[in-house]
């Protein structure tokens, strides 16, 4: 029997605690805001609101307001728009700082824990209504946003009307029915202690679950106004020292706007599209073969400078400027023969002249043919030519010319040097037509356009010019050439080359700075859920160009990720 | 016996329980306008012409007398922020009026001043 009524107890209480943890619940019906997001216990007091266009985030500072203003997609600040407020006191105009917030001043906020504010923007031809709700601390001792035990019991106490006294009434009733309760159990003294803690803790739980809703909830209907404490005189609220960014226990991250401003943080909005993958190719920058020459010597010989001297690396040339001389030495045989050749040809010149002489003479007689006078005058003119001509040869050095227009890409001679046959002088290469040789393991049938990477990250648009088909070291060679802006690059750089292929694939295209590296390995975006948080979303991507990456899984089209500063974000405990 | 009560004392806390969080939802509007959750009541918000009208709604989902509430609508109107100002009117209806004709969907939000000062708010979309 007395077990019976036991359970009856023990029913009723659960009933009774159930009762009231539903109560209050029945109150909240149709309440669809989110759960409050978490802000750690160093920030200011502060409201967030979102619009189509804005992201608004008002921080309680001391008796002002701090207004950030932000684009909802880009998070970029908005520092030329015009925010008015309704406030408590009516309209009022917010200021723009030089910091790019906004500055309200705001006496009000000491009034009420609860400070409803409606903002409009506007930011050229936009308009955008955006409320706001503060909920201040009440500014008790502690100052805290979050009660804690004590504080909660302290604040309890006045609610229900007896102060300190009701305190001690509940816990002393609490141990008064547990000790009741073993009483009638009797026999079972084993249990007494347990239930009588049991009893103490059930009234008190009661007590706590109903205590919150009634004192320091933040609905502002007749009843909860009617309850709320009027007389506790607001103190005025120190301002934070420094708000800075954490990582808050449930792994999300809480940056106020200032330190978002600092790192820059930019997003972008998710779309999914089917987009095909690139494949990553090992490239180098080469000089279009059709823009770039090299200036070789056919003959070895001493090298010697134009007139202007020899053209320096980087300089500009023009196709058929002299680059260089170069002078073949005469070899001792080639010396000799010559010289024979002088001797023959001086002396036949020697003989022709005499011949011609007397042929003069004698051709105003008549004994001599016109003729014969005019074929030897011919002769001596060829044997002269001869000798000028042998002459020549062995002063004449031979010109080396620009086969192309474009700079000295290589090539250092030095006057006096003798270079070799076939020697490579300069290399001349046209800077604004570059292409890029990269190394394929597969066909890559109708490609068309690709791009590629530097080492420092800049992107190069490239188009198809041809693939090799004879196999080195099992790949084959590909080329394209550089579309586009190709200053800065050099002949010989390494290049990764991005070309698209295969089937197209579905899923979220964002920029490569978006996804970092979690400790363990794993790919990760930060999501950018609201004005001042940020969640980590482990993804799984696959390479698309040399911008983006593709993800695959994790994030869905809709939210905003973080394209700028995730690196930073990553850095924050 | 004992398990009986025991079970069915269980059973009957558990369906408060429930009963509480299942009427989780807005009420219809009656009027025509948009409703929206505004701190310990609802608001209903019908634009007619140049008149805009206000309905408190509770969250048992009956009339809620304005008695003694005062309000504020701030809407956009041909790309200009308006402000309005809204007199308790009839039995649970604010009205104010507005410089143009209102479209049934313009983005606005209500704020309201219940008689003890403390404020709610609404946004409609």
């Amino acid at each position: 029997m007395p077990a019976i009524f036991l359970h009856a107890v023990r029913a009723a209480a659960l009933l009774l605690v159930v009762a009231f943890g539903s109560g209050p619940a029945a109150t909240h019906e149709g309440h669809d805001h989110e759960e409050a997001p978490t802000t750690p216990a160093h920030a200011s007091p502060r409201g967030e609101a979102l619009s189509d266009t804005f992201q608004l985030v008002a921080v309680a500072d001391g008796e002002a307001l701090r207004i950030y203003l932000d684009r909802l997609v880009g998070n970029q600040p908005v520092t030329d728009a015009t925010v008015e407020a309704e406030t408590p006191d009516g309209p009022a105009t917010a200021a723009a700082q030089p910091d790019g917030s906004y500055r309200l001043a705001a006496p009000w906020l000491t009034r009420s824990d609860h400070v409803d504010l409606v903002f409009t923007v506007t930011a050229g031809d936009v308009v955008d209504i955006l409320p706001v709700t503060l909920l201040l601390p009440r500014a008790p001792a502690g100052g805290s946003a979050t009660p804690s035990g004590p504080s909660l019991l302290s604040r309890l106490a006045p609610q229900l009307g007896g102060g300190q006294t009701a305190t001690l009434a509940i816990l002393g009733g609490g141990f008064a029915a547990g000790l009741a309760m073993a009483g009638l159990m009797g026999r079972r003294r084993a249990v007494a202690v347990p239930l009588t803690i049991a009893g103490t803790v059930g009234i008190l739980a009661a007590v706590l679950l109903l205590g919150p809703r009634l004192g320091i909830a933040h609905e502002n209907g007749p009843a909860t106004d009617a309850a709320a404490p009027q007389a506790a005189a607001p103190k005025p609220r120190s301002a934070p020292v420094t708000e800075r960014a954490q990582r808050q226990p449930d792994g999300t991250l809480f940056v106020p706007k200032p330190v978002q401003r600092v790192f820059a943080v930019e997003n972008v909005r998710a779309d999914t599209s089917a987009l095909q993958r690139a494949i990553e190719l090992p490239g180098r920058i080469i000089p279009d073969p059709d823009a770039s020459g090299h200036v070789q010597t056919a003959v070895g010989g001493r090298l010697s400078p134009p007139p202007g001297g020899f053209p320096r690396l980087g300089t500009s040339v023009k196709e058929g400027d002299v680059l260089a001389y170069v002078t073949p030495p005469m070899q001792a045989i080639d010396v000799s023969d010559m010289r024979q050749r002088q001797g023959e040809l001086d002396q036949q010149i020697a003989i022709v002249e005499r011949r011609l002489v007397r042929y003069e003479q004698l051709s105003t007689t008549g004994a001599v043919a016109r003729s014969q006078l005019e074929d030897t005058r011919l002769e001596l003119q060829g044997l002269r030519e001869r000798r000028a001509s042998l002459d020549r040869i062995r002063r004449d050095p031979e010109a080396l010319v620009a086969p192309v227009s474009g700079v000295v890409a290589e090539g250092v001679p030095v006057a006096g040097q003798i270079a070799q046959t076939n020697a490579v002088v300069f290399q001349i290469v046209d800077p604004t037509r570059l292409w890029v040789e990269a190394l394929s393991f597969e066909a890559l049938e109708g490609l068309r356009e690709a791009s590629a990477r530097t080492a420092t990250g800049r992107t190069l648009s490239l188009v198809w010019r041809g693939a090799g088909f004879a196999d080195r070291g099992q790949s084959v060679p590909v080329h394209f050439a550089v579309k586009g802006d190709v200053s800065g690059l050099r002949s010989g750089q390494f290049v990764t080359v991005f070309a698209a292929t295969g089937e197209p694939r579905t899923g979220v295209a964002v920029p490569r700075t978006a996804v970092t590296r979690t400790a363990d390995g794993q790919d990760q975006v930060y999501d950018h859920v609201s004005p001042e948080r940020f969640v980590p979303r482990i993804v799984r991507t696959a390479p698309l160009d040399g911008e983006r990456v593709l993800i695959l899984a994790g994030v869905e089209a809709g939210h905003r990720i973080v394209t700028q500063g995730a690196a930073l974000l990553d850095n924050v405990r | 016996m004992h398990a009986i009560s025991r079970r069915a004392a269980l059973a009957a806390a558990l369906l408060i329980g429930l009963a509480g969080t299942a009427a989780a939802h807005d009420p219809k509007p009656r009027h025509g306008g948009r409703i929206v959750h505004a701190g310990s009541f609802h608001i209903e918000l019908v634009a007619d012409g140049t008149r805009l009208d206000a309905f408190l709604v509770g969250h048992d989902d009956k009339p809620m007398s304005a008695e003694g509430y005062q309000g504020v609508a701030i809407l956009v109107l041909d790309g200009k922020s308006q402000r309005i100002t809204l007199a308790p009117a009839a039995n649970n209806q604010l009205t104010g009026t507005a410089p143009a004709s209102v479209p049934g969907n313009a983005k606005a939000v209500v704020q309201i001043t219940t008689p003890t000062g403390g404020t709610a708010q609404a946004r409609f979309n």
